[in-house]
Order: C-alpha cells, then structure tokens, then sequence
C-alpha cells in the first residue's frame, strides 16, 4: 500500500467557506461522513476537540493539524481544506489558520495499521514550509492530492 | 560539530511526532550536526536508536509530551527535553541553545539526565 492510497480528492477542498473553528471543522467531518469515513458527525467532531483540549494543533504558518482518535471512524484517511478567509485557532505562532489538515483516526490502535503507518509519513511531509506555501496555493483538489504526493 | 540523538512523541502519536523529527533532523543537519531520531507513537517505535548511536551521543534530545519508554538508555547523558511544540515552532533555535550549552560544558565530564 502507497500513500497514494490514502490520499482522497473527495475529502479535499480548495476554498472552504467557515465563520470559525467549530464551522469549518464541522464542515470537514460532513464531508467525510459523506464520503464513508466516519458514521457520526457529532461523535467525531466531539473526539477532535477532545484531542485539541489537549495541545495546540495550529503548528504555525496559518497550518492547523486537528486529529480525533474515534470510534465513529471506519476509514483512515486526512481530510484538507484551503480556508476563504482565515479563522483564528490556537497556534504556535499566533497567525490565523488558511489550511487544515483534518486526520480522521480510529481509536482502534490495530485497526488499518498499514494505513496509519502512511499518514505517520504524510505528517512527517507537513513539516516542509515550501511544500505548505504550495498547498495554501493549490487550485483545485487534483493539485492538493499532487503536491503532497510528489512535493 | 555535534553528535545527537532524538526521540520525539505526542499526545496522540499521530501528527506533532513526525513532524518534530523531521524539523529535528532537519534542522540538525542544517546547523552541521549528526543525528538520529526515534520516534514513539501509535504505530509503536520508528527510527530506534541504537546502543552505538546512544553512546556516541553529545547529547539526548527529547521532543516529547508524554513518558517515553527506554528512559534508561540515556542514563549519564546530557539530556535536553522540550515538548514536541516547542520544537515544531523554532526547530533552529532550539538547535543553537544546544550547541551552547555543550559549548558551555566544554570537556566537563559531568553530565546529568
């Protein structure tokens, strides 16, 4: 299995319309409830925040990085979305957030391993800035899918 | 030029973890050190350090939010530990006050965990 695999247009957007935080996460969680990842908005949603309680997720560069652990996950996989208008959100650097990536996570540790092993190597890819700035720019989904793929 | 080790886990082990050895690593060899990096987090350990890598360590850096198992590795190490935040935001800065505190100790053979 490649990361190819777990990279899914479907789940990704380029101009995602939200008010706030709670907005635009809920937005993605719709979007992968839709497309057969999780069963429960409201749940995942719930364990997302749970995990944000915990730390700060915004990892600076207007980049935020939420992750539920959820038992309303029954495929692994990341959503992302290119935000219209910035929202604010705890980060590391204080700058408002213009790209999230959504990890949407099994509380289930043995659950799809092959699959988490390939989001452990899409997480080490966020730590590139230069790759970031592209994504932010990224026209459509086809181009986000790419560029984490190939850089 | 330093010889370092790392470890770097999170909370939940799926995102902050990876990200931080990469800016670690990166950052490490950008500044002219050696490095290695472990990694601890839901898929289990990654990158393991192994007993050679540990002893010819300058130093132990730890980029972690939670207890990390083999602690006991680094016994009579210098050990630097920040959390994986810490880290993810001034990877480089945290690179140079390494390099100043070991500058700092010089051929001091007092080393603490």
């Amino acid at each position: 299995m490649e990361l190819e695999n777990v990279l899914d247009e479907k789940i990704m957007t380029v101009s995602l319309k939200a008010a706030d935080k709670d907005d635009a996460l809920k937005q993605m969680a719709r979007q992968l409830k839709e497309n057969g990842y999780i069963a429960d908005v409201e749940a995942f949603v719930a364990d997302i925040y749970k995990r944000e309680k915990e730390g700060i997720t915004g990892i600076g560069n207007g980049v935020a990085i939420p992750h539920g652990k959820s038992d309303s996950v029954s495929r692994i996989g990341v959503a992302v979305a290119n935000l219209e208008h910035p929202i604010k959100w705890e980060t590391l650097d204080g700058k408002p957030i213009e790209t999230i990536f959504l990890f949407c996570v099994s509380n289930d540790q043995n659950f799809a391993r092959n699959h988490m092993i390939l989001l452990s190597r899409l997480a080490a890819k966020l730590a590139d800035d230069e790759l970031l700035d592209k994504i932010k720019q990224a026209r459509c989904p086809r181009q986000i899918r790419e560029y984490l793929l190939h850089g | 030029m330093m010889k370092i080790v790392g470890v770097a886990a999170c909370t939940a082990g799926i995102a902050h973890t990876y990200i931080a050895r990469e800016k670690l690593m990166k950052s490490a060899q950008l500044r002219g050190h050696q490095i290695h990096c472990e990694t601890q987090g839901t898929i289990g350990v990654e990158h393991e350090l192994t007993p050679e890598d540990i002893k010819a360590a300058d130093v132990v850096i730890l980029a972690i939010d939670v207890a990390i198992t083999g602690m006991e590795r680094f016994k009579g190490k210098k050990v630097v530990k920040v959390d994986t935040s810490t880290l993810i935001k001034n990877p480089i800065a945290l690179i140079q006050k390494v390099e100043k505190a070991i500058e700092k100790e010089g051929t001091s053979h007092e080393k603490n965990v």
